[in-house]
């Protein structure tokens, strides 16, 4: 298990039941390290996926004046779908929670693990 | 004019003397307090009850059922403390009344589940227990007037489908968002059906259009996921939070931004819940 796995492992288990899928993905849309609870959820497709919306997300901001994007959350009546840069923006971290989730609380550990799982990307 | 609280409710002499578009003192004495408001050519301009001023006095004072009152026409306000309309003042005070729980014979006169509701059904309530007053010395349009002012206030959500609304609607959620920077009701071609911005220098037009973009890219992947029916989504930037919320139907959503740094997120998915809803009820059908 790399020191990366080993991260994601640990974050994992601060989110609790809460927990559905994370996966730590390169700006190509391929994930690099993550996992998923829930068999019917495709972390390869997610990741996939929102590479595209955040890439978007990030000349749309870019172009209104914004500023470099930080982080996006969808909130759907299932799920929250939390995909944060990390870094120098060359990867983003996906995480999925369900609604019973205390948002506050998902992206405070979210906040304090950014920079462990930026560090632990293999380089 | 002067009567009695019991026979007349403060939010019907706010509505009656601002549609009438009066400038006018209205003092009212309630349990040894006294509350003056002050009106300005159909809008309140002023309210002070002790040491307190503006806005929040008004809505203090909504909850008395009880007290005297004297209204003078002519009289001019000593200053300005309060800018929003009287229609989003009694809104306002509505919402307050529904969250304080205050009185209990709320009617269930307003069929949906708005969040304004039950508070505009209080309000309602107040005027149709109160329609007799003061019927003796009006005449009949005057009957009418007041009969149909009852109404509007009572179907206010279905009402209030005049497309220069949204302009109205947006301007006065703007008052509402902690560090607001811009705002827009939008439809899925990116085009905007009404906008608002603190910043003069801002292209809603030009923002709409790349926002919409990422908004439907968001609900395919989503749809695509499985993960559920899109609700909102919130881009952080490093400057602003950018949230944007479908109105029922999905073929419009309500853009919002906000200063990251003096900006409240919980204040903008709050609001941006409230309005998406209000601007739904109002747009023409």
């Amino acid at each position: 298990m790399t020191k990366l796995d080993q991260i994601i492992q640990q974050f994992r288990g601060e989110l609790g039941a809460d927990f559905i899928s994370t996966d730590v993905v390169g700006m190509d849309g391929i994930s690099i390290s993550g996992g998923s609870i829930d068999p019917n959820f495709s972390g390869a497709d997610a990741s996939a996926r929102f590479s595209m919306v955040m890439k978007l997300a990030a000349k749309a901001s870019e172009k209104v004046g914004m500023g470099k994007v930080d982080d996006n959350l969808t909130t759907t009546d299932k799920v929250y779908i939390i995909a944060r840069f990390i870094g120098d923006g060359s990867y983003y971290w996906s995480v999925v929670v369900s609604r019973n989730a205390t948002l506050g609380s998902v992206r405070m550990v979210i906040n304090e693990y950014a920079d462990k799982v930026w560090e632990a990307i293999p380089r | 004019m002067q009567g009695n609280l019991r026979d007349m409710a403060i939010a019907e002499l706010i509505q009656l003397t601002c549609q009438d578009r009066k400038t006018a003192q209205l003092k009212i004495d309630h349990s040894g307090q006294q509350a003056i408001l002050y009106f300005m050519d159909g809008n309140v301009a002023h309210a002070v009850l002790g040491n307190q001023t503006g806005e929040e006095v008004v809505y203090q004072i909504l909850r008395w059922e009880d007290g005297v009152f004297d209204l003078k026409t002519g009289v001019k306000p000593p200053k300005k403390t309060i800018t929003r309309n009287w229609s989003g003042i009694l809104l306002e005070g509505a919402k307050r009344l529904d969250e304080n729980k205050v009185g209990d014979d709320l009617t269930p006169i307003v069929k949906n589940n708005h969040p304004e509701d039950k508070g505009m059904a209080k309000l309602g309530d107040m005027l149709s227990r109160r329609t007799n007053f003061m019927e003796f010395d009006r005449g009949d349009d005057q009957k009418d007037y007041q009969k149909n002012s009852q109404k509007d206030i009572q179907n206010y959500d279905h009402k209030d489908n005049d497309m220069s609304k949204m302009d109205d609607i947006l301007k006065e959620m703007s008052g509402e968002i902690t560090g607001y920077v811009a705002c827009a009701l939008v439809g899925l071609d990116g085009i905007n059906i009404a906008s608002h911005t603190s910043n003069k220098a801002a292209d809603p037009d030009a923002i709409s259009a790349q926002l919409t973009m990422l908004l439907k890219l968001v609900d395919a992947t989503v749809e695509k996921l499985g993960a559920g029916i899109i609700e909102d989504n919130l881009t952080t930037t490093e400057s602003a939070y950018i949230l944007m919320r479908f109105l029922p139907g999905k073929q419009y959503y309500l853009g919002m931004a906000a200063n990251r740094k003096t900006g409240n997120l919980g204040n903008l998915r709050l609001i941006s819940k409230l309005y998406t809803e209000r601007l739904a009820m109002a747009m023409p059908s």
